[in-house]
């Protein structure tokens, strides 16, 4: 029976080995053809098994050659490589890294209502949202944090905008699908409490996560985490907070390029309002935390019901993660225009009176490298949306040479 | 008793356009096929004026295959069972053989041919290598597209085999 079967599989094989000759005759137009059988073999057992898949697929003479049928399955990463080069070959189709299948792409649509893009939201997407517990020290529209959740950019987005890049128009989608804009105008009311407080109460309660501040010999600003409004904001009265209800327009804006095969990414934010003190652009800054990056925020330090006795200091780049510091010193970054360490990010802030010296302007200006986003874990792309582990922050420490502190910046202003 | 054989002997080679070329005994050994034919023959029986015919292999080729032997002379001969393991482990090729394989895919496939019949199992292996690298990272149009090949697969045919490995999803 066995001697049967070796016979009856010995006749199958020979068969096949004679059609795949006669494949090869019609073939031999191919260069890689006029190798001799043997040599082939070789060629493929130096192959591994992804583009044996690969070469098996180029013709049925190498399907017989590489035994495709008889292949193991791919599997991990060895699927995700395979899969991932044979997009290319089959149009409006993309390599999905969540579920590793390929998936259509239906070319008449946006990318948020292609059918598979609502499962990828949360797949390793862009880190650009403000610290919560930051956000309490003036109440801020729900609009507000809606607008920064959807400006996120998901990793698939960032990935087929590049695979039309690379691969041409019948792959991806166009690079204005990375465009981002959202505008709204909201009254802020910085006299009021963002929590509730006790009725009847003329005094704001502390909003800030610090506990009651004292200090001996100083006279007690903080009392049971309620701020005096003589002390925490000296010349105006609540009466006076209560009366500066003016409309303040925010605005953020995404322009994406591709530069050198990286995709570039420029986030604007313009917040102009009317001139308040000090003390309240503080209190807004801090609100807004407005990441620069995965690592740095935008904010100002002290937290607003700290006293005036700290040295006064808005914008402050304040470090989201524990920032790797060479010879034990802090490092300082620049609130004007500086670079993260980290990823690279450039910012620029500007804060001033506009043009008309009775408004506040804010803008922060925002650069960033994602780099060529063929896998989520590329190296650009996991400085800047990656979960930050010890291990990533000796691997970040070793920075891309090429991109030095501003060269995001410059290349973004420089490229048309 | 085989003779002595001086390190500084030479040999003469004739591709099949009948060009020749004196080398160095210990560099034309590096080919098992040569090797074995100088050992069942005197050191005078290869002059000048009687080279070693190297049908098949041209002269552009030939002096290819001599350049690298010229620079893999001194390298220790392997066994079978090392060749076969240094095979299996990687596709890394050392820079030299790297810049010496930056050639056509015509004389790449020329040099495979040679190293093939002049039985020199490391060229032979730097060859494939070189040919692998080719293909590896490549989608099956890529590789078509490099080598010439023709797609006989009707379209219905590559459907089928991404449906039967379950590679791709409808939706």
């Amino acid at each position: 029976m066995r001697q049967n079967d070796g016979h009856s599989t010995g006749k199958r094989r020979s068969q096949h080995l004679m059609e795949a000759k006669a494949s090869k005759k019609r073939l031999l137009c191919s260069d890689i053809l006029v190798l001799p059988t043997e040599i082939l073999l070789l060629i493929i057992d130096n192959l591994p098994l992804p583009w044996r898949f690969s070469l098996a697929l180029t013709c049925k003479y190498f399907t017989e050659l590489t035994h495709r049928s008889a292949l193991p399955r791919l599997e991990g990463e060895e699927l995700t490589e395979f899969l991932f080069t044979l997009q290319k070959d089959i149009p409006n189709t993309f390599f999905c890294y969540c579920c590793h299948k390929l998936r259509l792409l239906d070319p008449n649509l946006k990318w948020e209502s292609q059918a598979h893009a609502w499962t990828l939201r949360d797949f390793r997407n862009s880190y650009w949202l403000p610290d919560s517990c930051n956000a309490q020290h003036v109440s801020l529209p729900e609009k507000f944090r809606h607008s920064l959740f959807s400006t996120q950019i998901s990793f698939m987005e960032a990935n087929l905008v590049m695979s039309r890049h690379f691969y041409g128009f019948s792959h991806g989608i166009p690079l204005q699908s990375l465009e981002r804009y959202k505008s709204f105008e909201h009254i802020l009311e910085f006299g009021k409490c963002v929590r509730s407080h006790k009725p009847g109460c003329k005094y704001q309660r502390c909003t800030c996560f610090y506990k009651p501040w004292r200090r001996s010999g100083k006279k007690d600003v903080i009392r049971n985490g309620i701020v005096d409004p003589k002390t925490q904001l000296p010349g105006e009265s609540l009466e006076a907070l209560s009366r500066m209800k003016n409309t303040w327009k925010f605005s953020l804006r995404y322009t994406p390029k591709i530069i050198d095969d990286k995709l570039f990414i420029a986030r604007f934010y313009t917040i102009v309002g009317p001139t308040v003190s000090e003390e309240h652009i503080k209190r807004l800054i801090r609100s807004m935390s407005i990441p620069i990056c995965h690592h740095l925020i935008c904010s100002a330090y002290p937290p607003c019901c700290l006293p005036k006795q700290y040295s006064c200091s808005c914008p402050y780049i304040r470090s989201a993660v524990p920032y790797p510091q060479d010879d034990g010193k802090a490092i300082e970054f620049d609130p004007e225009q500086d670079s993260c360490l980290l990823c690279s990010t450039d910012y620029n802030i500007t804060l001033n009176q506009g043009p008309s010296n009775n408004e506040t302007h804010l803008n922060i200006s925002i650069y960033h490298c994602l780099g060529p986003c063929r896998s989520p874990s590329d190296k650009l792309w996991d400085y800047s949306a990656g979960p930050l582990t010890p291990f990533s922050q000796i691997e970040l420490k070793s920075r891309v040479p090429e991109l030095d502190r501003g060269s995001i910046r410059r290349k973004w202003h420089e490229a048309a | 008793m085989a003779e002595a054989k001086p390190a500084s002997q030479k040999i003469w080679l004739i591709s099949n356009d009948n060009a020749t070329m004196e080398v160095d005994r210990v560099v034309v050994e590096r080919s098992m096929l040569l090797k074995n034919m100088l050992e069942d023959l005197s050191h005078t029986d290869i002059t000048q004026d009687n080279p070693i015919p190297i049908p098949n292999v041209n002269e552009a080729v030939l002096r290819k295959v001599v350049e690298w032997c010229e620079h893999h002379r001194n390298d220790p001969v392997t066994t079978p069972d090392d060749e076969s393991d240094a095979r299996k482990k990687t596709t890394d090729i050392e820079e030299w053989d790297q810049k010496f394989m930056q050639v056509d895919q015509e004389m790449l496939f020329e040099i495979i041919l040679a190293s093939n019949f002049l039985d020199i199992k490391p060229l032979l292996d730097v060859g494939c290598k070189t040919v692998a690298n080719m293909i590896k990272g490549k989608s099956p149009e890529e590789i078509r597209k490099t080598f010439n090949i023709t797609n006989d697969f009707s379209a219905e045919e590559e459907e089928q085999i991404r449906r039967e490995n379950e590679w791709a999803e409808d939706r």
